[in-house]
């Protein structure tokens, strides 16, 4: 869908695939505008015939000000794992400030993923 | 200096051997029109650049102009488009140009500070607000996560 809606020059809005995202703050340190912030903690997790167990990284909170967001797709294109895309639902306007900063639940509530 | 045209003909032209204004003058006697002109600040030296195009032919010119400081002749009046273009590189980057009666501010009537567009001028949000890249993966802001792990730092930003 992404590839798709980019090379028609659409750049809507932004999706989150959480269960893709590995917390790797690629986004948030390339992100020009200062405008994703992600929280994460590690947990171990013992896989079945492993030695020891693993330590992962999963997603907290991952937000995105859409009103310092300037489109610019360098979150999409750094995302080792297509975690972020472009998304043809527009952000919608909101009442206050506070109404443009869209959570993990509203960017991935488009996608259809968790 | 180096210029070219859409048309690939590429014209190589040296600033230590030809003025901005004389340069102009000559393509001005030649049918040729001022369409924009910014600025580049290159962190060495600042380099202007310029859109022509053909009055007849409506070929196009780009022409990029290695700024020797930051004073530049005017040709507002051999151009008369380059009036508000020399007012714009003025107040953002801070060039001054000669042989004009005036120069007024086109948005920053109250601005106090360095030129904004210039690379040793700061964006002051970025002081105020802490890089949201510096944690690391998996750091919650608990001490004793990631011990060790040197710290990320902002590009272009003042440590």
């Amino acid at each position: 869908m992404s590839r798709e809606l980019a090379a028609h020059g659409v750049r809507q809005g932004i999706d989150l695939h959480a269960d893709a995202c590995t917390s790797c703050m690629l986004c948030v340190r390339e992100c020009p505008t200062w405008c994703i912030d992600l929280t994460s903690h590690t947990e171990q997790i013992t896989e079945e015939g492993a030695r020891r167990p693993r330590t992962i990284n999963v997603l907290d909170a991952f937000t995105i000000d859409f009103g310092l967001c300037m489109y610019c797709g360098i979150c999409i294109e750094v995302c080792p794992f297509d975690a972020l895309e472009w998304s043809a639902n527009a952000e919608s306007a909101g009442h206050a400030r506070r109404d443009l900063l869209q959570d993990t639940d509203q960017l991935s509530a488009k996608t259809g993923n968790p | 200096m180096r210029a070219m045209t859409y048309s690939e003909q590429v014209e190589t032209l040296r600033s230590d051997e030809q003025s901005w204004r004389t340069w102009c003058a000559e393509r001005q006697e030649t049918g040729w029109l001022l369409d924009t002109m910014t600025l580049a600040d290159h962190g060495d030296h600042l380099e202007l650049l310029a859109h022509l195009v053909h009055d007849e032919t409506w070929q196009r010119m780009i022409v990029t102009f290695p700024l020797s400081g930051d004073v530049l002749e005017s040709v507002a009046d051999i151009f008369p488009a380059a009036d508000w273009c020399e007012r714009e590189i003025a107040e953002m980057f801070g060039v001054e140009f000669t042989g004009r009666t005036a120069t007024p501010p086109l948005l920053l009537h109250q601005h106090d500070g360095p030129p904004p567009l210039r690379r040793s001028s700061w964006l002051a949000p970025r002081g105020e607000k802490p890089w949201p890249g510096s944690s690391e993966p998996g750091d919650d802001g608990r001490q004793g996560s990631n011990p060790g792990r040197r710290r990320q730092r902002p590009l272009g930003v003042p440590s």
